[in-house]
């Protein structure tokens, strides 16, 4: 492994060779099966999914039934996680709120990646002043400190799920299209896509079926990182009264409101906290460990 | 030198350019106009009044020449009146910046001298039990988001233990007090907003700093200053860390929109008065000449991080030649 990638001189892989840098527990073989990052972060990401998934059977109350008469109560047997304000069930909030989370997080990867993979491919594909344009937009969405430019455009527009998405989508493929960029850079000269180019393919079909398949892995990596991140802007956005709007219950809102509570109820802060963290550290962890795991080929 | 500099600030031109069309479009993307939030709610407001008003700001006309009028308003740094209270953006925006730039400068200070100790280490001995949690710290780190970190901290070191003051950068009877006083106080109201904008960065520096020097004490030259007979020291710190420690220039210049990012979360929980807390008041109120004044500067501060980072770069490393 070591005697290639050090031959090729691959610039853009050259992060990618500090295997084991990254491994909690040095273990020479996990290299070659399956990363323990890999392990840890699947088991979060998978438990979280299904929670999503199945929020409607695992919650206990209504995620928005108000019961005044219990308010404020800390966690019990009836209310695993306590209760808030208006004494609504934490537990029930939480696992709609990872519904929320995790799909805008999804969504607006998916479209962050979606447009980095055309950008970054049709850049690295046709060169010249395509390449040279393409490349100057990225800088210049570059040049934008993240959470402002998405605070502005939801300041400008209304605070709703779908706005959120596509605004963190919109300011975070950047990343992607360089990545993509490289790849198809290298891959371009390769036999098989000058063997697909001598009998005749179109370019779009070269790009399509060629180039971007083969540049994936990486792609895949930043994408799950990217997820990582998403959830924390949007977290962020809703923490800050400007992303998920009350009464939908989403981490960042339900910590927003508990902030009120801090004194009494540590509950309502630590909790969606804390899911939050679990939630970026589980993407994370199965980032990484794709990483590794491609590093180590 | 000289000659390098004008070619990096001429090349940035075309970028400003295209940081003022993006955050004049961002603006515009507003349904109805910027103007509709003043007169929305006001059912007083006749048809008559709104024609006036948008003709005020301009915004009869069409856009290419609203954006022309606004270029040449920048050009003479004129940003606008706020809404809020009509004063001047740029004023507004100015006396702002020193309280950010402070917080965000000792926030870099702090991640530097955590942040190179722990690396070096994780480099030198890899897989110890320093370098495996200093790596998981960073993962932690990483996950970490800053508004509950900044949340929790306020809760225990400021309300439960009454350790640390919460918010704002003085107390009450600053006025009152002695200038050694001020000071002391000043830097309590700073220790908490510091701490939550440097932690993310710790977690993302070591690691950087971890990746830099195991790749430099790869180096051949390492290994001939340990065949020569050097102590492990010299050639850990003279050698290998000198080398190490180019490229945390450039990753330095990079992570100013990151700490600006930051600004606006820390800043507007700790009800710090500085732009990042501008920024979130303006978008609260949506104080449209604010919110692209802001904005404006950040992607500017974000430039001249770029362009500090290659001509430091440039600097550090003789190997780069200003052509």
């Amino acid at each position: 492994m070591s005697e290639r990638s050090r031959g090729t001189g691959d610039g853009g892989r050259g992060t990618g060779k500090k295997a084991g840098v990254l491994s909690l527990v040095p273990c020479p073989l996990s290299l070659a099966l399956v990363h323990p990052l890999l392990i840890v972060g699947a088991l979060i990401v998978g438990a979280l999914a299904l929670i999503a998934i199945l929020a409607p059977w695992l919650a206990t109350y209504d995620p928005s039934a108000i019961q005044l008469d219990r308010v404020l109560e800390p966690p019990s047997m009836a209310h695993w996680l306590g209760t808030d304000q208006l004494g609504r069930d934490l537990f029930s909030r939480m696992v709609y709120g990872a519904r929320i989370s995790l799909l805008i997080g999804i969504i607006a990867v998916g479209i962050a990646t979606v447009i980095g993979l055309a950008i970054g491919a049709v850049a690295g594909f046709y060169g010249g002043w395509v390449d040279a344009w393409l490349m100057r937009l990225v800088d210049l969405m570059l040049c934008f400190p993240t959470l402002f430019l998405v605070l502005a455009v939801i300041a400008v527009l209304e605070p709703n799920i779908v706005n959120i998405m596509v605004v963190i989508g919109l300011t975070g493929w950047m990343g992607v299209a360089r990545l993509v960029r490289a790849e198809v850079l290298s891959l371009k000269r390769r036999e098989f896509v000058l063997a697909a180019r001598a009998i005749g393919a179109p370019d779009s079909w070269i790009i399509v079926r060629h180039l971007i398949p083969n540049a994936m892995p990486p792609v895949l990596v930043s994408a799950t990182l990217g997820v990582a991140g998403a959830i924390l802007v949007e977290s962020s956005l809703s923490f800050l009264g400007i992303g998920v709007q009350p009464p939908t219950p989403s981490w960042g809102n339900i910590l927003a409101e508990g902030k009120e509570a801090l004194g009494v109820a540590w509950w309502l802060t630590v909790c969606p906290g804390l899911a939050v963290l679990v939630t970026v550290l589980g993407y994370y962890c199965v980032g990484e460990g794709l990483r590794e795991r491609w590093a180590g080929r | 030198m000289a000659s390098y500099l004008l070619r990096r600030l001429l090349g940035m031109l075309p970028l400003l350019v295209g940081i003022t069309i993006v955050c004049f479009v961002v603006i515009h993307l507003a349904p109805g106009g910027p103007t509709d939030l003043q007169t929305d709610l006001n059912p007083k407001v006749s048809a008559q009044a709104r024609a006036r008003l948008a003709a005020l700001y301009g915004l009869d006309q069409p856009l290419h020449m609203q954006y022309g009028r606004w270029l040449m308003q920048l050009v003479r740094g004129d940003l606008g009146r706020s809404f809020a209270d009509d004063r001047p953006v740029t004023s507004k925006i100015l006396e702002r910046i020193p309280v950010t730039l402070t917080i965000e400068l000792l926030a870099m200070a702090l991640i530097l001298a955590v942040a190179i100790p722990i690396g070096v280490t994780g480099a030198v001995r890899p897989g110890s039990p320093a370098d495996q949690c200093a790596t998981f710290v960073a993962f932690v780190g990483f996950a970490m988001p800053s508004f509950w970190l900044a949340l929790m901290l306020m809760s225990w070191f400021g309300v439960r233990l009454g350790w640390l003051p919460i918010s704002g950068l003085q107390s009450l009877d600053y006025e009152a007090m002695r200038w050694w006083e001020r000071w002391l106080d000043g830097a309590a109201h700073l220790v908490l907003p510091v701490f939550v904008s440097a932690f993310g960065g710790v977690a993302g520096f070591s690691r950087f700093m971890r990746g830099s020097m195991a790749e430099a004490l790869r180096q051949p030259y390492v290994r001939t200053a340990v065949a020569k007979g050097l102590p492990a020291s010299r050639v850990v710190y003279r050698h290998a860390l000198r080398n190490a420690l180019l490229p945390v220039v450039t990753i330095l210049g990079l992570s100013v929109p990151g700490l600006i990012s930051g600004s606006v979360i820390v800043e507007a929980i700790y009800a710090i008065p500085g732009m990042g807390r501008l920024y979130f008041d303006a978008v609260m109120a949506r104080d449209y000449p604010i919110i692209m004044g802001v904005l404006l500067i950040g992607a500017v501060l974000t430039l001249l991080g770029n362009l500090l980072a290659d001509v430091a770069y440039a600097v550090v490393d003789p190997r780069i030649r200003y052509e």
